[in-house]
């Protein structure tokens, strides 16, 4: 059942994408849906299946050279089946919505193929046993992004979008792959059940390496971190995300909520042996807790509604990445689980107002659709209020949970991402109402053709939305025992911490000041937030010439983009153009290789041909003569060495003399 | 050339020397003329000699029937061959070109370099027969089992030894004389022939068409 | 008597016969014509020496295949001359120089 889980997109993209023109729309629609719902029901009877045992299968061999022995092996562990249930559950519902959102698209077969191969892709990355076929995962994932991305191919900017994604990605794959080989030069092997049982006894193993002595765990477990930078848009490689959003909403919804962006996050739960006996956990602490405050800071003045979302979403993945960081991976999958119902509910309304407002996804065109579209306005409200962690609704449990675990920790590096969290919770809530305020309560602000026609949406959009809804409201106390419950034992071998890092019970103990920090400030943020937007408080805030700058500042994402443009985008370009392909590729590899060989040798022969055979009567009796006596002096010198240079330059010596061709 | 005698050999090995010395150096000049003659006439006629002077050679070593053979064939049929052609043919005084000049060096390296090979080869070891000490004994067995070359020749061609050679020589032979023909036809358009074979072969019935015309009033 | 090592006097004209029938196919002065004729020459000087060393060696092998030879040089310089024949009677003259047809 857990095989059928991965194959049945498999087995819907290829149907769909083979035979899209004689199933028609409608029927490739439902064909893939229902494949979709099947695998939810499966990864559900799964989950609930192997709450007590692992599985694992091996099938047949796929490398066997002397020492490199990978065989597909897909295991279903606690960490997989919990993946699976988010993925399947996000994945059908998206594949409902788009149904209806994508209906009046051409390409809507080719769409709906997509989506199922990239829910493949994601299933094979959860289900891998070893890291070959992660990391086959992880790449099928960025071409699948890229893929849907660029779905709209016409478009320019979703051209640019793709690429770089498909760029930005690459980098975080090549540290991946580094990863890998560091993994099995250390290991050798790249099966998880081996590596995880032996990384206590590598820990000490150190590699000369240009006169530095590294220890080869920290490394492993470092390049690690640098791919799920990567794919996760942490940052420094987080600027492919918010271009990202040039694909359609149920794209965004899928890939950059939910689940692709989820996969640097699940390599590192899936890799917590190696990282917990390496050195790296402060560096992924850092570096997510700066993630979450650069997100959310950056979208507080954005002003196109999906860009918001999007790096809401960068936000929360730095939640997560630093909770991996504390040692806490039980209550980052906690919420990368919540984090995608309400993120894919977030994206999903907001794609039900774009297309209710035919089209238009700047907020400050937008206002007062509280009346005019009272579904979505609950929806987007249940979503905000969720994503900023309103008490006892999911995201809650599972942030809050970070938080306090941020806080008690004690590591030095704990407070200073509690610190981070907070200010970050703080923007979070903000930005959120200002969202709110700007698109559902202000005054109108867009075009009265687009007011007049705006509609709720059709059942396939709706009842998506009251499913995500119920859950993210419901999900975080469901299953708040089950992931992150003290004592619970659905974590069997999956998630491995190091008795140094275990820090359950401190959080219990926590002063009850810093558990309502989080709570106080999100309801501060709330009431800024509305006043500063709803009334005509912010037009005389933002028109203090510093308030403009940090405005400016953050609009433009911390002037990141800028400065890679600037610095790295133009020699890059020169670098691979000018070195890699004209000097290399089609200088010195077309010269060494085939190329080259085939173009010397005809020369060559050519050039022989053309002289040897001129044609003229006389210079074949010369080579007649000549080779003649050749062979009646090698006889001579039988008793001494005739060697080849010998032979060899006689007749470069003929070849010369002959090249007029007179008589 | 030094010559070595243990005894002193009789009057008629000088003139062994003599003549055979005589019959080198004449073969010699008589290869450089063939070449190197003004007149084509006068190459051919030192091919003549050369060709007489190796039968007369081979009669003097004893071989008598190859001898006579080199007569027939060499001299009667082959040099009467390039005669015929020198004559029916134009040829004209051709001079040094450049072109020889500039391969000059090319073919004397490839002239010299066997030369002095031989030479080499020829200075190491010279026999003469003067060096055998037993000279005035008659071999009588030797001479008693001994056949005439003639003979022998005969009974290798015609026997199961090399009979299939004769065979081959034949049939090249036979494709030679076929070829010289073919090549040389000349189809001449302005002169009347007969193709005796369709004059057989014409018949009343597909000589002779009959019509019935009838006239147009 | 033993005359048998006395044909060993003779390898010199036969080589030398060779060498300048070699030199004859080299430096052709003056038309095709003596380029035959030295292969004749050439073919006489080999003819030459089968029968010395037949005669050194005491075996008639060597009288048989000169016979040979001799039936090859005659059949092929028929066909040369056949051949040469119809050159000139193609161009108006045998010259060396303009022979190109073996080109391509």
């Amino acid at each position: 059942m857990g095989v059928a889980i991965l194959f049945l997109p498999l087995l819907s993209f290829f149907l769909v994408s083979i035979f899209g023109k004689i199933i028609g729309t409608k029927g490739s629609c439902y064909f893939t849906t229902i494949n979709m719902f099947f695998s939810f029901i499966f990864s559900a009877v799964l989950f609930f299946n192997n709450y007590f045992c692992i599985k694992t299968y091996t099938y047949f061999i796929w490398l066997d050279s002397q020492l490199l022995n990978v065989t597909w092996n897909f295991t279903f562990d606690s960490l997989a089946v919990g993946m699976f249930l988010v993925v399947t559950c996000v994945s059908f519902f998206v594949h409902v919505y788009s149904i209806e959102y994508m209906s009046g698209d051409p390409h809507q077969t080719r769409f709906m193929s997509y989506l199922s191969l990239f829910t493949f892709f994601m299933l094979f990355l959860v289900s891998a046993g070893n890291y070959l076929q992660l990391f086959l995962g992880w790449e099928g994932v960025g071409l699948a992004s890229y893929l849907l991305i660029n779905f709209w191919f016409t478009r320019l900017q979703a051209n640019k979008s793709a690429l770089k994604a498909v760029f930005v990605n690459r980098f975080g794959d090549f540290f991946l792959g580094m990863s890998l080989i560091i993994i099995f030069y250390c290991f050798k092997t790249l099966d998880f059940s081996i590596i995880f049982s032996l990384v206590h006894h590598f820990n000490v193993i150190e590699y000369n390496f240009c006169g530095f002595t590294l220890n080869l765990i920290n490394v492993a477990a470092l390049f690690l971190f640098l791919g799920a930078v990567g794919k996760s848009a942490q940052l420094g490689l987080h600027t492919w995300l918010p271009d990202a959003m040039e694909g359609p909403t149920p794209v965004s919804a899928l890939i950059h909520a939910a689940t692709m962006v989820t996969a640097g996050v699940f390599t590192l739960i899936r890799s917590s042996p190696i990282l917990e006996y390496s050195d790296v956990l402060p560096i992924i602490a850092v570096v997510g807790s700066f993630t979450a405050l650069f997100g959310a800071s950056v979208a507080v003045f954005q002003n196109d509604l999906k860009k918001i979302i999007a790096y809401s979403t960068c936000s929360q993945l730095g939640y997560m990445i630093f909770a991996c960081g504390l040692s806490q991976y039980s209550v980052a999958f906690f919420h990368l689980f919540n984090h995608a119902f309400f993120k894919a509910l977030l994206f999903l309304t907001a794609g039900s107002i774009i297309h209710a407002l035919s089209d238009e996804q700047d907020i400050r065109k937008m206002g007062g659709l509280g009346r005019l579209l009272p579904f979505s306005y609950l929806m987007f409200l249940i979503g905000s209020l969720a994503l900023a962690g309103l008490p006892f609704i999911s995201g809650f449990y599972s942030k809050d949970a970070i938080l306090e675990l941020a806080a008690s920790s004690t590591f030095s590096y704990g407070y200073f991402c509690f610190v981070m969290g907070a200010a970050s919770a703080f923007l979070t809530a903000f930005y959120s109402i200002r969202t709110i305020v700007l698109v559902f309560y202000v005054r109108p602000g867009g075009l009265k053709s687009s007011y007049v026609t705006c509609h709720e949406p059709n059942y396939f959009m709706t009842l998506p939305l009251a499913s995500l809804c119920l859950l993210s409201i419901f999900s975080g106390f469901i299953f708040k025992d089950v992931f992150i419950g003290f004592g619970t034992d659905f974590w069997i071998n999956s998630i491995y911490t190091i008795s140094l890092n275990t820090t359950v019970s401190e959080s219990e103990f926590l002063p009850v000041a810093y558990k309502l920090i989080p709570l106080v400030i999100t309801f501060l943020a709330f009431l800024v937030a509305f006043l500063v937007y709803s009334t005509n408080l912010y037009k005389f805030v933002t028109e203090k010439l510093y308030v403009s700058n940090l405005q400016f500042f953050l609009n433009k994402k911390w002037y990141f983009d800028s400065v890679y443009n600037y610095y790295f985008s133009s020699s890059f370009y020169s670098f691979s153009k000018n070195l890699m392909f004209k000097d290399i590729d089609r200088g010195l590899v077309e010269i060494f290789g085939s190329f080259g060989l085939a173009k010397f040798s005809g020369n060559l022969s050519s050039f022989v041909s053309s002289n040897l055979q001129s044609g003229y009567l006389f210079n074949y009796i010369q080579l007649f003569i000549t080779g003649l006596l050749v062979f009646f002096i090698s006889i001579f010198f039988y008793e001494f060495y005739v060697n080849f240079e010998l032979i060899s330059s006689t007749i470069i010596f003929y070849l010369i003399l002959t090249k007029k061709n007179n008589v | 050339m030094r010559v070595q005698f243990l005894q002193e050999p009789p009057f008629i090995f000088y003139f062994m020397i003599f003549f055979e010395t005589l019959i080198k150096i004449l073969m010699l000049f008589l290869g450089l003329a063939v070449i190197n003659a003004r007149n084509p006439v006068y190459s051919v006629l030192s091919l003549i000699l050369l060709f007489l002077l190796s039968a007369i050679l081979l009669i003097y070593l004893g071989v008598s029937f190859i001898g006579m053979v080199f007569l027939v064939v060499y001299i009667g049929a082959v040099s009467v061959l390039f005669l015929f052609v020198v004559m029916m043919l134009n040829i004209r005084h051709a001079e040094l070109t450049s072109s020889e000049l500039y391969y000059l060096p090319v073919n004397g390296l490839l002239f010299l370099i066997p030369l002095s090979i031989e030479f080499y080869q020829y200075f190491k070891n010279y026999s003469r027969p003067f060096n055998d000490p037993d000279i005035m004994s008659v071999d009588y067995l030797k001479l008693l089992t001994s056949l005439p070359d003639s003979e022998v020749l005969g009974a290798m061609l015609y026997g199961f030894e090399f009979g299939f050679s004769v065979l081959l020589a034949a049939l090249i032979l036979l494709v030679a004389m076929i070829g010289s023909i073919v090549l040389t036809q000349n189809f001449r358009n302005d002169v009347k022939k007969q193709d005796m074979f369709s004059q057989l072969s014409s018949a009343f019935t597909t000589s002779i068409n009959i019509y019935s015309i009838k006239p147009k009033t | 008597m033993n005359y048998s090592s006395y044909a060993l006097n003779f390898l010199d004209i036969s080589s030398c016969l060779f060498l300048i029938g070699i030199s004859g196919l080299l430096v052709i002065r003056k038309s095709l014509i003596s380029l035959l004729m030295s292969l004749e020459i050439l073919l006489l000087a080999v003819n030459l020496n089968f029968v010395f060393f037949s005669l050194y060696l005491d075996d008639a092998v060597g009288f048989l295949f000169s016979l040979m030879i001799l039936t090859v040089a005659a059949a092929e310089s028929a066909i040369g001359l056949a051949i040469l024949v119809s050159h000139y009677r193609l161009t108006g003259e045998i010259n060396i120089e303009d022979i190109k047809y073996l080109k391509g």
